[in-house]
């Protein structure tokens, strides 16, 4: 139950931010920085094995964090790829994904296809954070907040800073 | 004002030197103490402000604030600052966490904690080589300045105790000068007062008072040694003030002497009597063999007068031939006439001279009772006169 009411809620949410954000295309919302500051402070905070240049990370189109791209806020420590689908994402080589709409069950399919690639899980639709990526944000949370699913991380082949995982906020915590 | 003693200067001057060493050794300390003790704060509330900032590196670079408080509350209960701020690059405060301490702490505390810590610490937080805001710390101050009040309380009571045994340890040490200058004070006051020449200062541990004593010792020696001189040399000159230097016998002065006193004795006066005597061929024996036979003859007359008057007696040389005898134990004038002619049959032997000549000493005797007259004077007069009158009775009857 609590389950369907946070659904409801988020829904609404959405409802509320979507006819906004069409009526303004140009402003910068508070939020967009904060999305994309977790982003890059979690992307600070990762170590890939063997990496020496900045990660490259396919941003599905289909996410908040592409549109935050283009409109380039402040410049980024990684590089950002942003892609259209499953098949594009397998052939960019990239160290990290970002899922936008994907379902779980999409995502874990396309992780399992990139084994055993070291790779940097980033969802912001997977609120419940049970299964798929390893760091799910909260993109609709003021402030901005993000959960971590330490399964997939310890699968994931990246070091996250132990910091980070004390900083996430999991569901079912709060 | 009365004179300070020895040991009283000597405590005075230790008490002086202890109070001023322990009061420059107490600042000296406080300060150096109070500015290690200043930096040893400072530097550890650097040190902490450090370790936060990098325990709130994460909560910055995902701008978590609950995350921060959290990281500030959880240290700032152990009691290390009193309240701290993380503020981003912009100014903008991220967290704030204040203690709970109570703010109406005394003024002396608050000057202490304003003199050890005038600012607050303020420490950059980095990520990656940028600067993502910074921690602005207010130390703990109770603690502080607890510390500076106690350790100041230390150091003071240490000295203060280590005045104390340095004060006593010094009396202790004084003790034996104190001693060894009254040794000699006191010798030397029993010979200033009891005339003890004979006291000797004991030898003394310390150099130059055993110098002193050494000298003083010596200069006893000396007085003592003056003084038994002169005793012995008062007696000679009593001897020869009082006696005639040719015969031995007493002379004028102290012939004077002894009419005085047995005048005014009166129980000596009862029975005592006086005779002069005067030679009456003197210059003539003189003249026919010197001055030197003449003074023989003085000399043979006056032992033989010396021997008459025994231990009973005394006689006198009153000057040239002129003698006197203070006879004692007379009570009638029968009783003195028996004595004279005693006496004239001692003087009628001959007397031997140097050259194997012989001549008599013919005397003229005058006599008077002491009872019979008032004053020594009159008592003289009298035996002076009765002497001349035998003495122109014999110059009839020999011509």
């Amino acid at each position: 139950m609590p389950v369907l009411h946070f659904r409801a809620f988020c829904f609404a949410l959405m409802m509320v931010a979507i006819p906004s954000l069409a009526d303004l295309p140009s402003p910068v919302s508070n939020n967009d920085e904060a999305v994309q500051r977790i982003v890059s402070g979690i992307i600070s905070y990762t170590r890939w094995p063997k990496l020496l240049a900045p990660p490259r990370i396919c941003i599905f189109s289909s996410s908040r964090m592409a549109k935050i791209i283009e409109k380039n806020i402040t410049p980024l420590s990684f590089t950002p790829v942003i892609v259209e689908n499953n098949e594009e994402t397998l052939t960019s080589n990239c160290d990290g994904i970002y899922f936008g709409s994907e379902s779980p069950e999409e995502q874990m399919k396309l992780i399992a296809a990139y084994q055993p690639r070291p790779l940097l899980l980033i969802a912001e639709q997977n609120t419940q954070c049970v299964t798929g990526s390893s760091f799910c944000l909260n993109i609709n949370a003021t402030p901005v907040t993000f959960a971590v699913n330490l399964d997939s991380l310890s699968r994931s082949g990246v070091r996250v800073n132990p910091e980070v995982l004390m900083l996430a906020r999991n569901t079912h915590h709060d | 004002m009365p004179r300070p003693t020895f040991k009283r200067t000597l405590r005075r001057i230790s008490m002086i030197s202890v109070v001023i060493t322990m009061i420059i050794a107490w600042l000296i300390l406080s300060v150096s103490s109070m500015m290690t003790l200043k930096q040893y704060a400072q530097n550890n509330l650097r040190l902490l402000s450090v370790s936060i900032s990098h325990s709130l590196e994460a909560p910055m670079v995902f701008r978590d604030g609950p995350a921060a408080y959290d990281t500030l509350a959880m240290l700032g209960k152990q009691g290390q600052f009193s309240s701290a701020q993380v503020v981003d690059s912009s100014g903008v405060i991220i967290a704030d966490w204040s203690g709970s301490a109570d703010n109406n702490r005394d003024m002396m505390g608050g000057l202490v904690s304003k003199w050890v810590f005038p600012t607050p610490v303020i420490q950059s937080i980095y990520h990656d080589g940028k600067t993502l805001g910074e921690i602005h710390l207010t130390a703990m101050d109770d603690i502080i300045t607890h510390f500076v009040w106690t350790s100041l309380g230390v150091l003071t009571a240490c000295l203060i105790l280590a005045s104390f045994i340095s004060l006593s340890i010094t009396r202790y040490l004084h003790k034996g000068m104190v001693d060894a200058l009254n040794n000699i004070t006191e010798v030397a006051h029993d010979v200033q007062t009891n005339r003890n020449f004979s006291r000797r200062v004991s030898a003394e541990r310390i150099e130059e008072f055993h110098l002193f004593a050494q000298d003083f010792n010596t200069l006893l020696d000396e007085m003592e040694t003056w003084q038994t001189q002169l005793q012995r040399k008062n007696a000679s000159l009593l001897i020869s003030a009082t006696h005639d230097p040719l015969t031995g016998l007493a002379n004028r002065t102290a012939f004077h002497q002894a009419v005085e006193s047995m005048m005014n004795d009166r129980s000596r006066k009862i029975d005592a009597a006086l005779l002069f005597m005067d030679g009456d061929n003197f210059k003539h024996i003189n003249d026919t063999w010197g001055h030197a036979v003449g003074d023989r003859v003085l000399v043979e007359v006056a032992s033989r007068l010396r021997a008459f008057a025994g231990d009973t007696h005394c006689a006198y040389r009153l000057g040239g031939d002129e003698f006197a005898i203070l006879l004692t134990g007379v009570n009638a004038t029968d009783d003195l006439l028996a004595l004279i002619q005693s006496l004239r049959h001692a003087l009628l032997p001959p007397i031997l001279l140097n050259n194997g000549e012989t001549t008599t000493m013919s005397m003229s005797i005058g006599y008077a009772l002491a009872k019979c007259t008032a004053t020594p004077e009159s008592l003289m007069e009298v035996a002076d006169q009765n002497m001349y009158l035998e003495k122109n009775k014999r110059r009839l009857a020999f011509g």
